[in-house]
């Protein structure tokens, strides 16, 4: 009962002798606030940030080729084997695509304006590799590699002729 | 089952179908092809108002317009190598005695349309010379048997019933039946050729058949030189009794007596009735050069000259013979044939002659195709980078004087070859085909128009003993300014002995004429190097087995390449075939040394078979269906050797033999049973096509066989015959051909890209393509199918009309098929002789280098443009716009 009756009076009561010491080194600062020179602390963040972003970023588009892979196998494989326009069109498409990034491979990789992404124009170049690889191997299903010695059969010349024959039946009776 | 054939059936007819397309479509006919018709030399003639009736000797009768020679009908008899045409009578019908031995059909003919309209056996017991007399409607038969007697039997024209009885009149005068001719109803012989001899006739239509008799003495006196009977014709029984050219004409007149006219004539004389005058008829020759015969008309009475006409007789043919005449009216139509075989008619009085037929050119025994030279401007444009010199002055003269001489060119147009037309094409199409004929006459036929380029008659020439002549092409018109030179090789009619003839085979000059040579010609052969002035060489072989060269100039160049010459020679009367090789000449002497023999006897050697030494074999394996390849076994000395030996149990046996022409060496064999002739041979890349009879089942067999070296080529760069590891292997496939062939040959194009046909000519008068992937045999391991792009096997050769290239034009008897490669890959000239002639083109491919003819270029061109001006407006129109934007 008499603590209720404290806790009562407490509620009602002010007591102004204690005062309590905050510390200030002891708080945390409040969020968004911060002690040091503002200015100089930005940049620097900014900076390491940007950077990782970056190398994240031509991590990305290097190894993109390679993650084609599975959907380049996926429409080779709905593709099928026939000789019709539109497998032909898509094997096409698989083989120009890869030899066109290559070939802009550093047009790509300029938008990155880092100089050391060697790396990953290798991984991206290794990827866009892969992906001809896919398509000659589907050309090679299709038939349209000259991988065959009949494919090369009308490039061979006759052989030369060694001897030389004429004749027939004998003309005048002797 | 069924549903399952059907399935079968299906993709088959599917790719007979591919394949067959190539017919005419109907507007196309007569565009590329053209066809000659001939009858053959003229045996019999009969010319009745417009009409005119020959007889020939290839058997045929045939009626003619007497306006401008063209065939109004022709009938073909039996083969005339066993049968002739021995007498022919024209009145409300024709009727026409032919056959031979002793068995003879007698028919009857319509006039106006050539239908058959009755025939008859006339069967006798002797197998003599033969006689026929007919008249309105009795036919005599009289077979005299020299020594003994002469057999006279009268039948009735129309049924063949014997009239009366066969009587035999002893006639031991008959000496020879050369001696002898009928005349109307008189049968007249002479016992001896010269002064002793007696005259001896019957008037086979007596009753008795009295012999009369009168010596030659008392006839035409006495003189040198042999008597011969001529014929004289003139509807009256009347004869020409020749002694040193110089003919007397009897006339057996109404009491059986002869008569002798006073009056000396030419041997050619001939009788003819002009509106119940008699008229002599007989030919001259004249000096004047530009008439060179003269028809002189001799009153029949007295002899006396009634007028004389100089022919304007064409240039280039032999001596001419009357054969027929008609006078009506003062105008007379005489029908000549000439020593080479042109059949002319000419009218009197006024000299012209009105036509020429070359009837020599039914029989052609060599044929060669030529390329035409290129026009005079590309002929100059291509000289005027053609210098020997160096130096600039003279470089730019040289220049200048060509493109001073092209300017000229163009503006006064060509000289000789532009007039002509006879310059080359874009595509080789235009070619020239040089034939030589039997009676020795060599045309130049332009493949376009089928008309005669030029035409050379030599004299006393005759082809060889086993078969044709020899047309080798020395050197073709590629080589401007050079002319082309073509040799012709055949025989001296009298001495056997070989003739040699250069030619251009464009213009038909010769520079050298004809060159008989001093020893019999066993073989030749076309060198295949090329010496001084881009000619080559032929290599003569003598029955003496010496060697010569032509041009003498290169032996020295023939003699350089004697290690890689072979030659073969077939004696088909011994039955041996006998390979030679030149090892052993010397510089100054070519020599011939046999190297192998092969004796077929006693089996007959029936036909030998080499490729054609311009083939070029451009794909050297055949492609499997799994894109591996079976290399083909292509040797161009192959000879494939057919021979028949008859045996007690299987009648006959087919062997076929291929060797290898320089080693003698037999790469393959096989033999068929109860198999005949006719066999016929294609031999052609790596494979061989034959065809015989079977004896077995009654029909004819094609049979195909095909070498394959196998899955590795030993040497791809060089083939040598001696050269040779594994045999070959080989595929057979035997086919049913539901028809009777008479010849055969594969098609040729210049590079060997194209698909090879075959073309084969039937009886019935068709020539027929069949794709060579029809016949060639299949794998037996490998599935035949659409998929693998073959055709599965069927045992019985399609013939579908669609694939005659000939298509309604029927061809008399075919002796041959000669090809030769347009300079377009898909095509190839083809011509085929025999009683006609007929030339066309074959694309077995189809044209797939050239554009269809009907390709719409005014369509492309117009589209073209259109685009063109469309691009340009919109061009201007898109600037407009954004010039507009930019204000705005």
């Amino acid at each position: 009962m008499s603590s209720r009756q404290q806790s009562r009076r407490l509620k009602w009561t002010l007591d102004n002798i204690r005062t309590n010491k905050i510390s200030t080194e002891s708080l945390a600062a409040p969020p968004g606030y911060s002690s040091a020179s503002v200015g100089s602390s930005i940049e620097v963040s900014k900076k390491t940030d940007v950077s990782r972003l970056i190398t994240k970023k031509s991590w990305d588009l290097a190894l993109a080729p390679l993650k084609q892979v599975p959907m380049n196998l996926f429409i080779m494989y709905m593709a099928g084997n026939s000789i019709s326009i539109f497998p032909i069109m898509m094997v096409g498409m698989l083989l120009m695509r890869p030899l066109q990034a290559i070939w802009s491979t550093k047009t790509t990789f300029k938008m990155m304006e880092n100089t050391n992404a060697i790396l990953q124009m290798i991984v991206y170049v290794l990827g866009n590799f892969v992906n001809i690889a896919l398509a000659l191997y589907k050309c090679h299903s299709m038939g349209l590699l000259p991988t065959y010695a009949s494919d090369w059969l009308a490039f061979v010349e006759p052989p030369a002729r060694q001897e030389y024959l004429g004749g027939g039946p004998i003309l005048s009776l002797s | 089952m069924a549903s399952l054939r059907s399935i079968c059936i299906i993709p088959v007819f599917v790719i007979l179908n591919l394949l067959f397309t190539s017919a005419l479509y109907e507007d196309q006919v007569g565009k590329f092809d053209w066809k000659r018709t001939f009858v053959g030399k003229v045996k019999y003639s009969n010319i009745s108002f417009k009409r005119l009736v020959v007889a020939t000797e290839e058997n045929v009768l045939a009626c003619l317009t007497v306006k401008n020679g063209h065939i109004l009908w022709r009938q073909l008899f039996e083969n005339p190598k066993y049968q002739q045409i021995e007498a022919l009578y024209v009145d409300d019908e024709i009727v026409t005695v032919s056959g031979a031995g002793n068995s003879w059909f007698v028919r009857s003919w319509d006039l106006n349309s050539g239908t058959l309209l009755s025939e008859w056996l006339l069967y006798s017991e002797r197998t003599s010379h033969n006689k026929f007399i007919i008249s309105k409607d009795t036919l005599i038969h009289a077979a005299p048997v020299p020594g003994s007697h002469l057999e006279v039997t009268k039948y009735s024209l129309h049924n063949g019933e014997v009239q009366g009885k066969a009587t035999k009149v002893p006639a031991a005068w008959i000496t020879n039946v050369a001696n002898c001719l009928v005349t109307k109803h008189y049968f007249a012989c002479i016992s001896s050729n010269d002064n002793l001899g007696q005259l001896y006739y019957i008037d086979l239509a007596s009753e008795n058949k009295e012999i009369s008799t009168r010596s030659i003495k008392s006839l035409i006196g006495e003189g040198p030189g042999t008597v011969q009977v001529v014929d004289f014709g003139g509807e009256i029984p009347a004869l020409l009794l020749v002694r040193s050219n110089k003919g007397t004409v009897l006339y057996f007149d109404d009491e059986g007596k002869v008569m002798v006219k006073p009056f000396n004539l030419m041997s050619n004389a001939v009788g003819v009735l002009s509106d119940d005058k008699r008229l002599i008829f007989q030919l001259e020759a004249t000096e004047n050069t530009e008439k060179l015969i003269r028809v002189k008309v001799k009153d029949f009475i007295q002899g006396d000259d009634e007028y004389s006409v100089d022919l304007e007789y064409p240039l280039g043919l032999g001596a001419p013979v009357i054969l027929a005449s008609q006078c009506r009216a003062q105008a007379c139509d005489l029908l000549l044939t000439t020593t080479d075989d042109a059949l002319l008619l000419v009218r009197l009085p006024e000299g012209k002659v009105l036509w020429t037929r070359e009837e020599a050119l039914s029989n052609i025994v060599a044929t060669e195709f030529f390329e035409l030279p290129v026009s005079e401007l590309d002929a100059s444009i291509e000289n005027e980078f053609k210098t020997s010199s160096n130096s600039i002055l003279s470089l730019l003269v040289h220049r200048l004087s060509t493109q001073v001489k092209q300017v000229s060119s163009l503006v006064f147009g060509g000289q000789l070859l532009a007039n002509s037309g006879l310059v080359r094409d874009e595509f080789g199409l235009h070619k020239i085909i040089v034939v030589a004929t039997k009676v020795g006459k060599l045309f130049a036929i332009d493949t376009l128009t089928g008309s005669i380029a030029w035409s050379y008659r030599l004299p006393n020439v005759r082809p060889f003993d086993a078969s044709g002549m020899f047309l080798f092409v020395q050197r073709t018109a590629r080589y401007a300014p050079l002319p082309a030179q073509c040799l012709l090789l055949a025989q001296d009619a009298v001495t056997g002995k070989g003739v040699l003839f250069e030619f251009d085979p464009i213009t038909g000059f010769s520079s050298r004429g004809i060159r008989k040579l001093d020893y019999k010609i066993a073989q030749a052969m076309l060198l295949p190097y090329e010496v001084d002035e881009n000619i080559k060489a032929v290599a003569v072989l003598s029955t003496d087995y010496e060697v010569f060269i032509y041009p003498d100039s290169a032996k020295a160049a023939a003699y350089q390449h004697v290690n890689r010459l072979f030659m073969y020679v077939v004696d088909s009367t011994k039955g041996s075939l006998k390979g030679y090789n030149l090892h052993h000449s010397s510089k100054d002497a070519l020599k011939v040394t046999q190297i192998w023999n092969m004796n077929a006897s006693p089996a007959k050697l029936v036909a030998v078979k080499a490729k054609h030494p311009n083939e070029r074999v451009h794909s050297q394996g055949r492609v499997l269906p799994d894109r591996s390849v079976y290399y083909k076994y292509v040797n161009p000395n192959l000879l494939a050797v057919a021979t028949i030996s008859e045996d007690p149990i299987h009648k006959h046996v087919l062997s076929i033999y291929l060797i290898d022409g320089v080693t003698g060496f037999i790469l393959y064999s096989t033999s068929h049973k109860r198999a005949k002739a006719p066999v016929h041979l294609v031999h052609s890349e790596n494979w061989l096509v034959y065809s015989y009879f079977s004896e077995r089942f009654r029909r004819t067999e094609v049979v195909s066989v095909e070498l394959y070296e196998g899955i590795l080529q030993s040497n791809s760069s060089v083939f040598s015959s001696h050269a040779i590891s594994t045999l070959p292997h080989v595929l057979t496939q035997s086919y049913i051909l539901p028809a009777h062939p008479l010849n055969m040959a594969v098609t040729l194009t210049e590079r060997g890209i194209t698909n090879k046909f075959l073309l084969i000519a039937l009886s019935g008068g068709v020539v027929i393509e069949i794709p060579w992937l029809l016949l060639q045999p299949r794998f037996e391991d490998i599935q035949c199918g659409p998929e693998e792009s073959c055709i599965p096997y069927m045992p019985e050769i399609p013939l579908p009309a669609e694939a005659v290239i000939n298509y309604n034009q029927t061809l008399g008897r075919v002796r041959g098929i000669d090809i030769a490669p347009a300079r377009l890959e898909s095509t190839c000239h083809v011509l085929v002789h025999g009683l006609d002639l007929f030339y066309t083109r074959v694309a077995p491919s189809k044209t797939f280098d050239l554009l269809k003819e009907d390709f719409d270029h005014l369509m492309i061109v117009l589209v073209l443009t259109g685009l063109v001006v469309a691009s340009y407006i919109t061009k201007h129109l898109a600037s407009k716009k954004a010039l507009k934007q930019l204000w705005k």
